[in-house]
Order: structure tokens, then C-alpha cells, then sequence
């Protein structure tokens, strides 16, 4: 029908329109990443630079170790989601599927940790952290992302949803505890995991704080740790730090599209199918 | 199968955590934890671990001519973004730290930590080593609290008028030179011209700029009893950004994040008094960008003075020091390191990248003006310099306190009058 | 012998212990310091210091600096919770009953969140520019004579920020909207319309109820973000004009790092985890009333 069709049309140019608003201060990035200096506060903003300018994509790779940071924040960022989902779904599964005493009561602390603010903590965790030897490292930065209580609070909510009789069929056929997460649970919860893989990386991925108070030796630094020395005591190269932070954008991009599709299983749900 | 499988991940998982404990032990503390004096690289020189912010490149050549000539020490440095250096000194000093030597950026701060027992006590290794400290002016004289040193400085600041040449060329006008406040004011303003988006301003003074300029010029400061002074540099910048419009307003530079440099050098406007680092700044961006020489010439101006001024005095002194950790086991070889940085060999160098050395003499003086290759470079050297901060622990806070209410003033949300009452009510409220 | 009921409390505690480990050690430890604190004059900087008792938190209310925080960390908690779980949902709703281009869209409105602080933070500041900015520009078109000054107004400043945070975060909680919405089985639609039921009927009657604990999840999360906002707060505006963003994270970042004033502080931050927790606790209080979790 006629109708359908130019409401369709319509539909797609709202969705556009949303999404163009959503995209343009990464449109100005980019924009601004092959600029020179002179044209980056223009009013009115000027969106496509002229002249080009491809020198900071060089200055970037050449004027301070940037594949090493980029190694650097792989690992974390790798050891730390990958810690942080096999954790959060032990403990979630724990608050969710199992009992014991005291069930409650600890998840009521773990949730609790999210609501105290990061400054108040942040002079007694070092303070116990360094206590520990643990300072200047990369595991620092695991651990420290780790004690996340969101990705537990995520998954217990979803963990919740799976119907109990699935499991209580399991465990009067014997299956232990450890293969009921494993084999009926985990797989369960794909779409629940893999937002948790995603959310996680891309907070270790563009973490600023913990990298700056953890680490001291410039080796070890991450992107967004390293991506700050090409700023000086009153000003900044903002067109090269835009072009390091497009670089930066890469593999979260990456990370997305891999487990992006494993949150929707291709199937059209909702009740605006015809 | 599963199961195996994620039992050995368990496993990894939990050794992670152990062996993170030991392993890092033993490589993070490797430079303070030895024995005090001995060496862990073969010959001789103990490692200092050195904490700066990001100033300038100036560092990395001190640090390389030290560690070439010394028999004594080798130098690590870690620096840190300026603006994150302080947050993340102070959760350092809290707990475990290698910190050896570090960086201040001013002596309000010197004089906190030194409060707080975190710094060692300089003055035998001083007497010791025979520094006359002396040749750093009594601004740094003076900052001895019971009879102890606990800094050396290295650089100093000063505040001076910079304009952009090739506008007053185009206006035919001539380059502002020894003007007063009230010159200043009105040069500013004949300078303007424009509306909205083609405004073109006569100066530029940023927001974060907490320099009371003529109050100090006159002998006041922020925790003077008499608050005269500072009334009237405080209705004057409402004047500059509100009344004439001469300056970019207040609200416009929050409002809008303009970058100082960025605005200068683009040719926004035709004066801008600020401090030092404004060379290397525009020098820098001079260099980045050639194109950009075809609109500007760096041109360099004492900063205007205070009516009645019997002499011409500017803002500045020592402002950037090094000190030495209380808690650091190499503080002999550390305090070699400090006497090096404050020293002549490193003012050279300094001098050299454009920025003004605590030690001064006439080989620094020529090197500089080299190297600024603009008249006036030693209008920055040679005047009388007046502190922009004393050297008391409350000053950062009265100045934070200062900032806010000039702020509430500036915008329009409170009178003259509330303005003053609050900052020294509030001062007052701090000294309890 | 060990009972069955010991073994099941036993696996409980194996399956929680790797996180109860990190968790001591990184939060559960720290908390308790600074609580601690609090309740001295630690200026952060000295290791002497002394007990107070409750002074900190006596001080709280006479501070004029503290009250206005809280209502500025009110008003932002209301407005970026309402408008966020909103525009999430309306948003994860759409793009699921797209038919083509579906990945491209949810990356597109994904982008904000993984986008840098500073690259926002500079481009936001150049559209609110009150001065031929593109917002004032349109707004003046469209006919509005005195557009507000946004970040330069102490009256809109905060409605700026909080159209800046909703814009940044709705990617997040949309991504976890579509992640419930997937558990609803095709089935219940099917039937549904076979009942006679239309679009409308169908997301009131089916959608929203199965995704009941989507929601109670985002609600959660989202208040406790909202009364924790920082980073942008500190790039934007750093608190002003005057002290209208100056939100309760960001005093207490100011106290006890600018002011060297640790333990008071520590007092406010302890307020705000209050605020929080009673906040939190009443919604986890009401949840079996409207959350089916089948």
C-alpha cells in the first residue's frame, strides 16, 4: 500500500536524522583529526577541512610510543573483560540460582559499592594497593576492574529470567552446580554476556583515572594515559589528539561488531510487525 | 569437558591475583628499596626516581645533561599531564611510593607539604654543599620556615604585556610600551571594533588568570587586611569584560572553551598580558603552523603599571621548585640532582627553550634573548619582581575562594560589595 | 559426612569467592577507610591527624556551598533519569522493529558512549556557544528571540549538561534494553495478534510487562549514575557559572583535592552514599510489586 510505504520513508528519515545526532561529535573528530591548528575554533564550524592536513595521524605513531600503548591497553583491556565476565557470571549465578546464608545481605554490599563515590575511595585504595607492591602495574588495572559490581548486578537481573524449573529438572538429574552454570545458564544468557563484554571493554578501553594514579613508567602506559602528553600546561595539539582518539576508536569499534550480534538473535521482536 | 575446562580457568584466574602479589614486588620497588648508596646499575650511581608535570621539553635535557656528568646519580624521570600532576602527587604521597625528588608549581604548596611532614629538610645538605642561596633573590630567601629550607627553585615567571605587531602595523598605531592600568584600558578599547561573530577585541585576559596584578604591584595581596586594593583590580576586570567589552567576556570564554594561544595567535585580538610560558607557547604554535606568521608577530611589552608607580615592578619570582621526599633513602644523591636543576648549567638550558631560569646571570640573560629573538625579551629578566603567591599553606584555598566570588561578581550574580564581604568572611572562616 | 544443605552453601561461597576477593581488597577495605576518614580532619596531604566525630557532617549543613549542591544534584538526578530511560527505551524499541539497515543504526546510536570526554566536551561547548553557535542560530530562526546563554547562564547550565549526559549515556541503557528485549518469545506475539490484538495493544499488553526486570535493572542504574556525575561536570564547567553545576562528586573532588580538606570531604561523600542507598533500597523495596521475573 501506498500508505505503508511513505510512512516507512518517513520512518527511516526520523531514524536518520536521530542517528546523524548522534554521530556528529564523531563526525567533528574525524573532521578536526586532518585539520591544522588555525581551523579548529572557526565559527561557523567548519566541517570539511580545506586545505587537508595528514600530518597527525604521523605525529601520533612518531611522537610518542603509540603502538606501545595501544599493546598496553589490548592487554588490560583483554585480561580485564574476560576476568570481569567470568566473575560477575560466578557471582551472579550464585545470587541468583543458589542459596546460602547471607545471600542477600552480601549482594546488598556488592550494590552498594557502586553508590560511593570514586574520590572518597581513591586515596585509601591506593594507600592499600601500594601497600601491596601492586602499584606501577598492569594488574593493578585487572584487578582494580574486577571489583565491578555493575557487570554482577547486570547479569543477576538476566539470570533471574531463566525459568527455574530448567534447573531444577538438571539437578534431580544429578548435574552438578558447576555444569548447570556452565551448560544451561551461560548459554542462556548470551545476549546478557556479550552487552556485559562490550560494556566492560569499553570502560577498561577508556579509563583514564586508574591508569593515571596506577602506573608511573611511561612504558606501560595506555592510550588514553599517553594520548594526554600531547597536551601542554595551558594549551593543547587538539588536532593530533583528535587523531589519536579516532585511532583509539578502532578496536571498540571492533568489539562491537563482533558481539553486537549476539545481543539480538536476528529475529524481529516487538509489536510493530504488521 | 566443560566443567575441566572451567575449572582451570578458575584456577588461572585466582593465581592471576597471587602471582600479581609477588611478581610485582620485586620489580616496582627496585629503586628505593635497596640499600641506601648502593647501585643497580654497575657502576656506582644510585637511581633517583624524579616526578614532574608535563612543562617542556627542557626537563628531558636537564635530566640527560645530569645523568652525563654525574658520578653520583642516574635519573628517572615520570612525567605526568599537567593538569592531573597534583591529584595524582597527593595520592601517591598518601600511601607507598618510590618518589625520590618532585616538582611543585608553587611555593603554597612547598609550604603545605612541608607542613604535613612529607619533605625532607634541605638546609644541612645546602650548608654542606655551600650554595649561596642568595642568588635566588629574597623572594625564595624569605620562604624559610624555622630557619629550614625545604625547596630549591628552579624556574621563575614573569608577567608581561604581549601584542600582536602586525595589528598595531595595520592600525598604525604605535606598540604599546610603558603604559599604566588606565592606558591599558583605554588602549584596549580603542582597539576594539566589530559586533558578534566578527568582534575583534583589543585584549585578552583568560578566566583561569587569578593574577591580582595591580593589587600586587601595590604591595597588597589576597590575605591582606585591606581589601582596597583588591576591590579595584576586581571592578577594573569588570570594566575590561563587561562595561567597555574590550575583553572577551567572562561568560563568552566559559561559554564557549576558547583556547588563550589559539585566540592570540589567530589574530582575535591585539594585546595579551600574561606570564612567561606564553613564548613558548606561541612559538610552538608559530612553529606548527608557518602559516599563521602571516597575520602575526610576537611583540613584548612591560606589563602596564599602577598609577604613581615609583619604579616598574612586574609579577613574577621563583615560582617552580624542587624538593625532596621525607621518606626517600638516597636524599644525598637526590639533593646533587636539585642543586643541578637550580643550578647554572640548567638555566642554560632553560633559557634556551624560552622560559625564565630561578638562576639568572649574564650568560642566562644572553641566552635568552637569543632565544626569544623579540624586542623586550629582557623587560621579563630585568625588572623588580613582586611574588604572585605568598608562601603560606592557606594561600591555594584563599585563592580558590578568590576565584569563585570574582566568578559570581564577574557574571552578574552578586554586587561589589556581597563579593568582598563573602571572600574575606569565608577567609576568616578558614583560619579558624 | 557433609550434609546437603552444608554443600549447597559451600558451592554458594565457591562461585562468589573470586569476586569477595577482589572485592575486599579494592572496595570493601577502602570504604571502610574512608568512612573512617570522615570522621577526622584528614587534610589528605599530613599523616597526623585527628578524630572529630561528627563535626564533618555537622558542617555539611551549614555549608551554603553544600545546599546548593543538593539541589543541583536533585534537579540533574530527575531530569537525566526521566529523560534517559525514556528516550533509551523509545529508541531500543524503534530500532528492533527495523526491517533494514539495523546494525548501522544501533552502532550510530551506540557512538556517543564510546565517544571521548574531550572530543564532546569541546564540540558540545562550540554548539551551546550563545554567541552564532549552531543551537542559538537555529532557535533565533525559528523564531525564539532571546535564546538562553546555556553553559555562560547559571540558569541553564545544568539543563545544558544534562542534555549533554542523556545524549552521551541513552546508548548504554538502550543496550541493555535491547538486550531484554530479546527474551520475549516470538510466540506470545504471534498469539496475540492472532487474538485480534494491534500494535499499540501488543507493546502495552506483552512487551512492556516482560521487560519488567530490563527496567527495574536500568532504573537502578540509572539513579545511581545520575547522582555520580563527574566527568563531564569537571570538562564543561568545572561547577560554574557561580555554582550551578557544581554537583556533590564534584565538591566533594574539590574539598578533598583542591582544599585539602580529606575528611570533610569524605563527610559528603558519605551523605550522597546515603541519599543513594535510601533511594536505591526504596526501589528494590517496591520491586516485587511490578517486576515479574516469570
Amino acid at each position: 500500500m501506498i500508505q505503508t510505504k511513505s510512512k516507512n520513508i518517513l520512518f527511516y528519515i526520523l531514524m536518520f536524522l536521530l542517528a546523524l545526532i548522534m554521530i556528529f561529535p564523531f563526525v567533528w573528530m574525524l573532521s578536526t583529526s586532518f585539520k591544522f591548528d588555525s581551523q579548529v575554533f572557526t565559527t561557523p564550524i567548519e566541517w570539511i577541512p580545506n586545505p587537508v592536513n595528514l600530518n597527525n595521524y604521523v605525529k601520533v605513531w612518531t611522537e610518542e610510543p603509540f603502538f606501545t600503548y595501544y599493546k598496553n591497553t589490548i592487554f588490560v583491556a583483554v585480561g580485564a573483560t574476560i576476568g570481569q565476565v567470568i566473575i560477575s557470571a560466578m557471582a551472579a549465578y550464585a545470587f541468583s540460582a543458589l542459596e546460602f546464608r547471607g545471600r542477600n545481605l552480601l549482594f546488598s554490599l556488592y550494590l552498594a559499592t557502586m553508590m560511593v563515590p570514586w574520590h572518597t575511595i581513591m586515596i585509601p585504595q591506593y594507600k592499600i594497593i601500594s601497600q601491596m607492591g601492586l602499584t606501577d602495574s598492569h594488574y593493578a588495572l585487572i584487578l582494580g576492574q574486577l571489583a565491578s559490581a555493575f557487570g554482577i548486578f547486570l547479569l543477576r537481573q538476566f539470570f533471574m529470567s531463566v525459568p527455574r524449573e530448567l534447573m531444577e529438572a538438571a539437578r534431580i538429574d544429578g548435574a552438578s552446580e558447576l555444569r548447570i552454570f556452565s551448560q544451561i545458564m551461560l548459554p542462556l544468557a548470551k545476549p546478557a554476556i556479550s552487552t556485559l563484554v562490550i560494556f566492560s571493554f569499553v570502560q577498561v578501553w577508556n579509563d583514564y583515572t586508574a591508569p593515571l594514579i596506577y602506573l608511573n613508567s611511561k612504558e606501560k602506559y595506555t592510550i588514553q594515559l599517553g594520548l594526554t602528553f600531547f597536551q601542554s600546561e595551558h594549551t593543547m595539539q587538539y588536532t593530533v589528539i583528535m587523531a589519536g582518539t579516532v585511532c583509539a576508536l578502532i578496536p571498540i569499534l571492533i568489539i562491537y561488531m563482533l558481539f553486537e550480534k549476539h545481543i539480538t538473535n536476528g529475529m524481529v521482536h516487538s509489536g510493530l510487525k504488521g | 569437558m566443560m566443567k575441566k575446562i572451567v575449572t582451570v580457568v578458575l584456577l588461572v584466574c585466582i593465581t592471576f591475583g597471587t602471582l600479581a602479589g609477588c611478581t610485582k614486588n620485586g620489580s616496582v620497588n627496585s629503586g628505593s628499596t635497596d640499600e641506601s648508596g648502593k647501585s643497580d646499575s654497575g657502576s656506582g650511581k644510585v637511581t633517583i626516581n624524579y616526578y614532574a608535570w608535563s612543562e617542556g621539553n627542557y626537563l628531558q635535557d636537564i635530566v640527560d645533561a645530569y645523568n652525563k656528568q654525574s658520578t653520583v646519580a642516574e635519573i628517572k624521570m615520570t612525567q605526568v599531564n599537567s593538569s592531573d600532576y597534583d591529584d595524582k602527587l597527593i595520592t601517591m604521597l598518601s600511601g607507598k611510593n618510590d618518589i625520590d625528588v618532585f616538582n611543585l608549581r608553587s611555593g603554597a604548596m612547598v609550604s603545605e607539604l612541608a607542613a604535613s611532614g612529607k619533605l625532607a629538610d634541605i638546609s644541612p645538605y645546602i650548608q654542606a654543599n655551600g650554595l649561596d642561596v642568595s642568588v635566588y633573590g629574597t623572594g625564595f630567601t624569605e620562604t624559610q620556615t624555622d630557619n629550614k629550607f625545604y625547596s630549591l627553585p628552579y624556574r621563575a615567571s614573569a608577567y608581561g604585556l604581549f601584542y600582536n605587531k602586525k595589528i598595531f602595523d595595520e592600525k598604525k598605531m604605535d606598540y604599546p610600551n610603558n603604559l599604566t592600568w588606565d592606558e591599558y584600558t583605554k588602549l584596549a578599547m580603542e582597539l576594539t571594533t566589530g559586533e558578534g561573530t566578527d568582534k575583534f577585541y583589543g585584549s585578552y585576559i583568560p578566566d583561569w588568570n587569578t593574577c591580582i596584578y595591580e593589587a600586587l604591584q601595590k604591595g597588597s595581596n589576597l590575605a591582606d587586611d585591606d581589601l582596597t586594593p583588591l576591590q579595584i583590580w576586581m571592578e577594573r576586570l569588570n570594566q575590561f569584560y563587561n562595561i567597555d567589552n574590550s575583553h572577551l567576556s567572562y561568560t563568552d570564554m566559559v561559554s564557549a572553551g576558547t583556547d588563550p594561544i589559539n585566540f592570540f595567535v589567530t589574530g582575535n585580538c591585539a594585546m595579551y598580558p600574561g606570564g612567561e610560558w606564553t613564548i613558548s607557547d606561541v612559538l610552538a604554535m608559530l612553529k606548527n603552523d608557518p602559516k599563521l606568521e602571516e597575520t602575526f608577530e610576537l611583540g613584548i611589552a612591560m606589563v602596564p603599571q599602577a598609577d604613581g608607580a615609583a619604579e616598574p615592578v612586574t609579577v613574577g619570582g621563583v615560582s617552580t621548585f624542587v624538593v625532596l621526599n621525607v621518606t626517600s633513602e638516597k636524599q644525598e644523591a637526590a639533593y646533587d640532582f636539585m642543586q643541578f636543576l637550580a643550578g647554572k648549567e640548567a638555566a642554560k638550558i632553560v633559557a634556551g627553550y624560552g622560559a625564565i631560569p630561578a638562576y639568572i646571570d649574564d650568560d642566562v640573560t644572553k641566552i635568552f634573548e637569543e632565544t626569544i629573538g623579540v624586542d623586550g625579551a629582557s623587560n621579563m629578566l630585568d625588572l623588580n619582581k613582586i611574588p604572585e603567591a605568598l608562601f603560606i599553606p592557606k594561600y591555594t584555598a584563599i585563592t580558590n575562594m578568590y576565584k569563585e566570588e570574582l566568578e559570581l561578581y564577574l557574571i552578574g550574580e552578586q554586587s561589589i560589595e556581597d563579593t568582598i564581604k563573602n571572600f574575606e568572611e569565608r577567609r576568616v572562616e578558614l583560619s579558624k | 559426612m557433609i550434609t546437603k544443605r552444608r554443600k549447597k552453601e559451600l558451592t554458594g561461597w565457591l562461585f562468589v569467592m573470586p569476586s569477595l576477593i577482589v572485592f575486599t581488597l579494592f572496595m570493601f577495605l577502602p570504604i571502610i577507610l574512608g568512612f573512617w576518614y570522615s570522621l577526622t580532619d584528614y587534610t589528605g596531604l599530613s599523616d597526623q591527624y585527628n578524630f572529630v566525630g561528627l563535626s564533618n557532617y555537622v558542617k555539611l549543613f551549614q555549608d551554603r556551598y553544600f545546599k546548593v549542591s543538593i539541589k543541583n544534584n536533585l534537579i540533574y538526578a530527575g531530569l537525566y533519569s526521566v529523560l534517559t530511560m525514556l528516550l533509551a527505551l523509545v529508541l531500543a524499541t524503534l530500532l528492533n522493529g527495523l526491517k533494514r539497515f539495523r546494525k548501522i543504526f544501533r552502532m550510530a546510536f551506540f557512538m556517543p558512549y564510546i565517544s571521548s570526554m574531550v572530543a564532546v566536551a569541546i564540540i558540545w561547548k562550540m554548539i551551546f556557544n550563545p554567541n552564532g553557535g549552531p543551537l542559538n542560530t537555529v532557535l533565533l530562526n525559528i523564531g525564539i528571540a532571546n535564546p538562553p546563554k546555556w553553559l555562560a547562564s547559571t540558569d541553564w547550565a545544568l539543563i545544558a549538561i544534562v542534555i549533554v549526559s542523556v545524549w552521551k549515556s541513552c546508548g548504554y541503557y538502550m543496550l541493555i534494553f535491547l538486550a531484554g528485549l530479546q527474551n520475549i518469545p516470538e510466540t506470545l506475539y504471534e498469539s496475540a495478534a492472532l487474538d485480534g490484538a494491534g500494535k499499540i495493544a501488543r507493546y502495552f499488553k506483552i512487551t512492556l510487562p516482560m521487560i519488567t526486570p530490563t527496567i527495574f535493572l536500568n532504573l537502578v542504574l540509572v539513579t545511581i549514575n545520575s547522582f555520580q556525575v563527574f566527568d563531564l561536570v569537571n570538562v564543561m564547567t568545572k561547577g560554574g557559572p557561580g555554582m550551578s553545576t557544581n554537583v556533590l562528586s564534584f565538591r566533594i573532588y574539590y574539598e578533598g583535592f583542591k582544599n585539602s580538606s580529606m575528611g570533610y570531604a569524605s563527610a559528603i561523600a558519605y551523605f550522597l552514599f546515603a541519599v543513594i542507598l535510601i533511594i536505591t533500597g526504596f526501589q528494590f523495596l517496591i520491586e516485587k510489586r511490578w517486576v515479574n521475573y516469570d
